[in-house]
């Protein structure tokens, strides 16, 4: 079932994109996890930049 | 008070700009750059085929996003002649004339440049090479209308542009002088695993060998390789390492090591002058990765705004963006040590062990990524760096 709410996520370092519907399971972050709720001391898997540097694309 | 002047806008500039900008919404940050600032991911430059990303889609944030962004200032093209320590001043040559710039903080991060080969012959100067955004615009150009490309180096660079290119259909031909590709960070079960994971018929790989001469043909480039033979293609890309930016550091008295020596706070010999990334040598590690330089920029920004923060770095692993074999290495600190490997098929993980048994880094290949995070907490090498 695929939620319309999900939104993405977008790294200001390395473009790396988190997608909620997908979420980084070999990150240990399952899919459907929001991106509140991941860990604020959690940093890009590319280039170790931190949640806050991640903004809200389409 | 002085700005904080910051030279070099890659990706320990930048972030070291960002960060002083998040903790400090006055202090002057000034980014002085001898290529045009923008914000721009360099490990995508070896992947931008397959996201399928022009070199504009590349750029990020141009320079006026990134000075409305940041509240910063650039300066584009300008040259720094020389750093004055004593008197806390550089000396700019850029577009507008000469100029001096004064500094209440100094951050040296002036990246690597690619190595000079030894290579002789009247196509030397049709070499190119992707180590910065303005080298990349010149090799997408150059491949718009070829197919067959020559590339020097099988490093991870060399592999990951091998990869991007093959996955466009380009032909590729890769020259080594190493035994097997990335053999200073993979151990030969997964070296070896690289070639033979790409599609038959896409790519040649000489190893044990190298590059000698290239000579312009009709519409050729003829590459003469220190085995006898002749490779006859359309572009030839060298991928062939990098040395850190140290002269200017060096002429202006800042003590240089195989990079700028700096300390565990990221400190040079000299007061209030900084160095980061790729031009940077940490307590005696050369650490040219993406991770490193970020968790320095972090803590540096700290530093210089009066809080004294030690660089700690949580692990070291290096994603290889292959896409027929993808690749994690945690590159080992220490040159002794052997290789213990398990798996089959692409499929491998493996130990880099020292003498004593402790597990100094790891290389994992195909599905055994998945085990990434399980090996970095084997690993006293990552373990180590918390305390660099």
């Amino acid at each position: 079932m695929s939620n319309p709410e999900y939104k993405k996520y977008c790294c200001v370092t390395c473009d790396l994109i988190y997608d909620e519907e997908i979420g980084f399971p070999e990150e240990g972050i399952p899919a459907g996890t929001l991106f509140e709720d991941i860990p604020d001391d959690w940093t890009c898997p590319e280039c170790s930049a931190s949640k806050s540097d991640f903004f809200l694309t389409n | 008070m002085k700005p904080i002047v910051i030279i070099g806008s890659g990706h320990g500039g930048l972030t070291t700009a960002r960060e002083i900008r998040q903790l400090d919404k006055n202090i002057e940050i000034i980014i002085i750059s001898k290529e045009q600032v923008c914000a721009y991911y360099k490990p995508n430059l070896s992947k931008a085929l397959a996201m399928k990303k022009s070199v504009d889609q590349l750029v990020m944030k141009t320079a006026d996003r990134l000075e409305n962004d940041l509240d910063v200032i650039t300066y584009s093209y300008t040259n720094v002649a020389h750093i004055d320590t004593k008197e806390n001043e550089l000396c700019v040559m850029g577009l507008e004339g000469e100029q001096k710039i004064g500094y209440s903080s100094l951050v040296l991060a002036m990246g690597a440049s690619p190595n000079n080969l030894p290579i002789i012959g009247d196509a030397k100067d049709e070499i190119v090479t992707v180590n910065s955004l303005d080298d990349y615009v010149i090799f997408r150009e150059k491949i718009k209308n070829n197919t067959r490309v020559l590339i020097i180096g099988a490093g991870f660079v060399g592999c990951e542009l091998a990869s991007d290119l093959v996955s466009s259909q380009y032909h590729v031909d890769i020259v080594d002088l190493s035994q097997w590709p990335m053999q200073r960070m993979v151990p030969k079960e997964i070296g070896d695993a690289i070639p033979s994971s790409f599609p038959n018929g896409s790519s040649k790989w000489h190893m044990n060998t190298s590059v000698v001469k290239v000579s312009k043909s009709d519409d050729a480039i003829d590459v003469h390789l220190s085995n006898g033979k002749k490779v006859s293609v359309d572009v030839v890309v060298s991928a062939a390492g990098l040395s850190p930016n140290c002269d200017l550091a060096f002429d202006s008295g800042i003590k240089v090591c195989g990079g700028i020596g700096v300390d565990e706070y990221l400190r040079t010999n000299i007061e209030n002058v900084y160095a980061i990334g790729d031009c940077a040598e940490i307590n005696g590690n050369y650490l040219p990765f993406i991770s490193p330089a970020t968790h320095s920029a972090k803590a540096l920004a700290k530093t210089i705004l009066g809080n004294s923060t030690k660089l700690q770095i949580p692990g070291l692993d290096v994603a290889i963006k292959i896409s027929t074999c993808p690749i994690v290495v945690s590159p080992s600190l220490k040159k002794t040590g052997r290789w213990v490997t398990t798996g089959k098929e692409g499929n491998f993980i493996s130990r880099f062990v020292a003498d004593d048994g402790g597990i100094l880094g790891f290389a994992i290949s195909g599905l055994m990524i998945t085990h990434k995070n399980t090996l970095a907490q084997e690993c006293i090498a990552a373990n180590s760096l918390k305390t660099l």
